[in-house]
């Protein structure tokens, strides 16, 4: 029997439409003049159709009648659990968070130390800012319901210096509805008059500062 | 449970705490009221200070210039611009026994000195109004109230 070393290299490419120009056009012609090769490029084809037709009987005889109502009862099929699902999604994860305890337990104890650093300075000053000035025993009362006047002399206008008015300190006595002034500063110039009243009917406290002339009474 | 289910569970437990510690922010509600005698106009916007500005001030009108909401971090610092070249600074410093401490600043234009700095404390929803700066032909009426988000509130 004829053979050609083509047969078996380009013809299967050239019926499976993989060759490009040139060589495509090469190989049709050199099919042409082979016997061998047109030979096996029949055969190709032939192989082709039996193998189309086989796979359309099969598909054919494939009964598709019942195939959407077997679809819409998987469809209704209840959905696993949340704790099935949770698991199915841990197990997932699983390679990525496999550290070895030490390090989860080093890194909870970072997270922690930074949590509570935070805590500490946002909700409870009073641990963060030991150095607190002491409480001043002669000003322990809250604000006054009465609009007394504190009247203080303040620095010359242009020097800005802040002078405090009244420092009331750490110390009171927390009622529930009265803001409490621990302490208030002021700068300009001449004399400055705080005024501080609670107002029961809004719960709400008033801190008044002027000077004579800038509030009409 | 094994050591490492535990670990992973303190972690996480720990990361929960940490950002419920750090989502916990507070509500400022700063109003500007401008207080003059140039007209009887009473803002309609101010009908729940009105008892207090009438009781407190003895001016013929009230406008509301300016009011602002905003969520602050505690320990952060709000800048708050006024009319006539002020502005206030306000930074929640605390919580504590449903009380949460304010720092108020008042500034003036380029002054570094504060014309007004104001450490307290008040209840969480409560209110605080500063007054008595002169502005044009009136003064400035700051109300500044404030709510904890994320505690517990005060029955």
């Amino acid at each position: 029997m004829a053979t050609c070393p083509h047969t078996d290299g380009v013809i299967p490419l050239l019926h499976d439409n993989e060759l490009q120009n040139p060589l495509r056009r090469e190989t049709i012609a050199h099919m042409a003049t082979c016997v061998t090769c047109a030979r096996a490029f029949s055969l190709l084809e032939r192989e082709q159709e039996l193998f189309t037709q086989v796979v359309e009987e099969r598909v054919d005889s494939i009964d598709f009648s019942n195939f959407w109502q077997a679809v819409e009862i998987r469809l209704s099929e209840s959905a696993p659990s949340w704790a099935v699902r949770l698991r199915l999604w841990y197990e997932s994860w699983r390679p990525t968070w496999a550290f070895p305890v030490p390090a989860w337990a080093v890194a909870t104890l970072l997270l922690s130390l930074v949590s509570t650093h935070s805590y500490i300075d946002y909700y409870l000053p009073q641990f963060a800012s030991p150095t607190s000035p002491p409480p001043n025993s002669s000003l322990t009362s809250p604000a006054p319901e009465a609009p007394p006047a504190i009247i203080a002399q303040a620095p010359d206008e242009k020097s800005y210096e802040s002078i405090p008015i009244v420092d009331f300190g750490d110390d009171q006595t927390q009622e529930d509805n009265q803001a409490l002034i621990k302490s208030i500063q002021t700068s300009g110039s001449g004399e400055i008059a705080v005024q501080i009243q609670h107002d029961a009917a809004s719960n709400s406290t008033l801190i008044i500062w002027h000077g004579p002339s800038e509030y009409p009474q | 449970m094994n050591p490492h289910r535990l670990a992973q569970l303190c972690f996480t437990l720990t990361l929960m705490w940490a950002l419920h510690a750090l989502a916990e922010e507070v509500e400022l509600h700063i109003e500007t009221v401008l207080a003059s005698n140039s007209s009887k106009e009473f803002d309609a916007r101010l009908q729940e200070l009105k008892p207090l500005l009438v009781r407190t001030f003895r001016y013929s009108s009230y406008r509301l210039v300016q009011e602002i909401r905003q969520q602050a971090r505690w320990g952060e610092e709000i800048k708050v611009a006024l009319p006539g070249e002020r502005y206030m600074e306000v930074t929640p410093k605390a919580y504590d026994r449903h009380r949460i401490s304010l720092q108020v600043m008042l500034r003036e234009g380029i002054n570094p000195t504060s014309l007004l700095n104001a450490s307290l404390s008040f209840p969480d929803s409560g209110t605080v109004v500063f007054a008595g700066r002169r502005q044009k032909d009136g003064v400035l009426i700051i109300r500044i109230g404030a709510t904890a988000k994320g505690k517990e509130q005060q029955p």
